[in-house]
């Protein structure tokens, strides 16, 4: 750019000096011009004087006057002409010459006043004439060598000129060029500082309108941000927070040493465990009261500034709820517990007959009345079971585990219940299975659960077996039964809360509807795998699988889970 | 004390508050189990009785009113008349945790309600043996 308007300045500063030379040229050419007139002039005169003297020569009295006249106005023009021809080379020469003309015309003119021989006057004035002659005609052919010099030069001027021109057009149109490449150039940062304006105003219609609070710090722990639910859940302004150390406001006592420790380990390592997970910690107000509080932190590095940010949700309303969903759970299991055992006590002592005998029509009142009473309990045992397994109220206690003790264990607790319905249990196992880390009672809870139901659904004197196979990493149990089948349209339900195929079918009585999907809730829990595979008329397939314990590897996950 | 081991379990205070169970567990006891039986609806009372009522083995509802299960436990163990007895804690809260927290306290078994009123007298003798045997 620079370059161009050197060029520009370049070609005005010639442009100009092209004038100036040309006006001095066009001076000098004037001169020239009315120089060579004169001298053409002065040439005609000469000559006009020199005829006058041949004529004179021949008619001498007749042309005495005309002579006269003619000699005295070459003299003037001669005056007249030396004036402007000043300048002239060879000025002295001619003057010399013009006045030897004007002598000899002077001796002629004398020659003719005293009528004496005319003749030798006549010809020295017309030599002397000749001579004058000679040096203009030369005086005239040097002028016209300058003039054709002259004419070279304006040609050059007319050249640099147009280049001038050209070179003044071509930097004008580089420097419109230029001009007009910044201004949509600055029409594209105004358009984009236009674009991040929105986004920025995007940015924060979203976070305001957040319903978490969020706040953003840099890497001094410093608040650069600072949106209304924030204000709304910990009472300072936006105005207020920013700037203040986040430490010293939201985060209690006790845990500010870990949050600086915290995040000096994220900034020298760039690990954080607690960054992108969703944790739960007290946070504190401003008027000081804790509340709980449910938050996401994530790193974000611009430009090789760190900062954090964080959504934080009050969830005070929600521990509210668990207290209260927790305090229902203790209620039931009270109250209800309570007259239940009141009254399936009560049935079973007198359908015991324990009270007398009863009439046979009572006593089969009495035994449904019992057995609903039981199948009660039961519904209430295992509501409570599984709201405590998924609420992670119930801690399981994982202990090693002998594969195959326990299930002779479920097979010979179930024994009772398979003999009901004349059911067979087969075991096959491998040699050796091997030991597994679980909760025992409640990995036996699923087995009996399974046992029972493939009981309950076998076909009179069938046989249910229970195969145990050692797989590469885990151990997987399968009980199979050689019963009706699952339904293709119930296998989505099968572990779902009071899921049974057939509502038509006698034997749900004997259960809740809770069983499977108490079991799925233990083995979820406990990192354990349950499914099942059947189809109508085949009989069906219920397996667990759980993950071989090695006592060497310390960092199992069902251990560290406990 | 050679004479325990053969000592069989005849009497047994039952500290409970609501009165259907009460009577429930006490017809139990009595009819099928041919046990002597002495139902106390809370502390006060119970602390009153023991003394005079003498019991092989005390069973107690963990929410009582006023002092509960454990505490009155505490009360009953610093009695002279209660050495050597064997507690038995039945509760309507038996979960895993509760059940845990309640045998932490040095009882011979918890027994989760609702019991079986048939069996409830052959339970308590087997406890009762148990702990006769240790």
């Amino acid at each position: 750019m620079k370059r161009v308007y050197l060029a520009l300045a370049c070609g005005l500063a010639l442009l100009i000096a092209v004038a100036a030379v040309s006006l001095w040229l066009l001076n000098l050419l004037r001169a020239e011009y009315e120089l060579s007139a004169s001298i053409t002039v002065a040439f005609q005169q000469t000559r006009a004087l020199r005829n006058s003297v041949l004529e004179l020569s021949s008619h001498p009295v007749e042309r005495r006057a005309a002579v006269q006249v003619k000699s005295l106005a070459a003299g003037k023009l001669f005056e007249q002409s030396r004036q402007v021809v000043k300048s002239l080379k060879n000025f002295d020469s001619l003057v010399k010459s013009a006045e030897r003309v004007v002598q000899a015309v002077a001796e002629l003119e004398e020659a003719v006043a005293q009528s004496r021989d005319i003749a030798a006057a006549g010809k020295l004035v017309e030599d002397r004439a000749g001579e004058l002659e000679n040096l203009l005609v030369r005086e005239l052919s040097g002028h016209q060598e300058i003039e054709q010099q002259n004419q070279s030069l304006a040609w050059l001027i007319i050249w640099i000129t147009m280049f001038c021109i050209l070179l003044i057009l071509w930097s004008a149109q580089q420097i419109h060029d230029a001009r007009s490449r910044e201004r949509m150039a600055e029409e594209g940062r105004l358009k984009t500082s236009r674009a991040l304006l929105n986004q920025e105003r995007v940015y924060q219609t979203v976070v305001n309108n957040a319903h978490d609070a969020f706040i953003s710090i840099d890497a001094e722990g410093k608040v650069i941000d600072w949106n209304r639910q924030a204000e709304a859940i910990f009472g300072w302004s936006r105005l207020e927070a920013l700037g203040l150390l986040l430490g010293d406001m939201i985060i209690p006592e006790p845990y500010r040493a870990a949050h600086a420790r915290g995040m000096r380990h994220y900034l020298e390592t760039g690990e954080g465990p607690v960054l992108w997970k969703t944790v739960e910690i007290e946070a504190v107000r401003r008027d000081g009261t804790l509340i709980p509080v449910e938050l996401t932190i994530s790193p974000l590095v611009v430009d090789g500034i760190t900062r954090f940010s964080a959504f934080l949700r009050d969830i005070s309303a929600r521990k509210q709820i668990e207290r209260m969903k927790n305090e229902f759970v203790s209620v039931v299991s009270h109250e209800l517990r309570t007259p239940l055992t009141a009254i399936s006590g009560s049935l079973q002592l007198v359908s015991a007959g324990v009270m007398g005998p009863l009439p046979e029509e009572a006593q089969r009142l009495v035994m449904i009345a019992k057995d609903n009473s039981l199948r009660l309990v039961r519904l209430v045992n295992d509501m409570l079971d599984i709201e405590r397994i998924e609420s992670g109220v119930l801690q399981f206690e994982p202990s090693q585990i002998d594969v195959l003790e326990l299930v002779d264990r479920a097979v010979l607790e179930n024994g009772a219940y398979a003999d009901r319905f004349g059911v067979n249990v087969v075991v096959e196992a491998v040699e050796s299975p091997g030991t597994i880390l679980f909760d025992r009672d409640r990995l036996l809870q699923v087995l009996s659960n399974l046992l029972s139901n493939a009981s309950k659904f076998s076909s009179r004197s069938g046989t249910v077996r229970v195969r145990i196979l050692s797989l590469v990493l885990s151990v997987r149990i399968e009980v199979i039964d050689e019963g009706s089948g699952i339904p293709a349209e119930f296998h989505d339900r099968i572990f779902g809360r009071f899921a049974q195929a057939d509502s038509s079918d006698a034997r749900q009585k004997e259960g809740t509807g809770l069983g499977l999907s108490i079991c799925r809730a233990i083995m979820m829990r406990a990192g354990g795998k349950i499914g099942f595979e059947s189809s109508l008329g085949n009989g069906s397939t219920f397996w667990i699988e759980v993950k071989k314990h090695d006592p060497d590897i310390t960092d199992d996950p069902q251990k560290a889970e406990s | 004390m050679s004479d325990t081991l053969i000592q069989e379990l005849r009497r047994v205070l039952y500290v409970e508050d609501n009165p259907d169970i009460a009577s429930i567990a006490k017809l139990a006891l009595e009819r099928l189990g041919g046990l002597e039986v002495c139902i106390c609806s809370n502390a006060e009372e119970a602390l009153g009785f023991v003394a005079k009522f003498k019991p092989d083995m005390i069973l107690l509802d963990v929410m009582l009113p006023g002092m509960d299960g454990p505490a009155l436990l505490q009360q009953l163990r610093n009695l002279d008349v209660c050495r050597g007895v064997p507690f038995v804690f039945l509760t309507a809260k038996a979960q895993a945790s509760d059940v845990r927290r309640l045998k932490a306290l040095g009882v011979a078994d918890v027994i989760p309600k609702p019991f079986d009123p048939l069996t409830l007298a052959d339970l308590l003798r087997k406890i009762w043996m148990r702990v006769r045997a240790d």
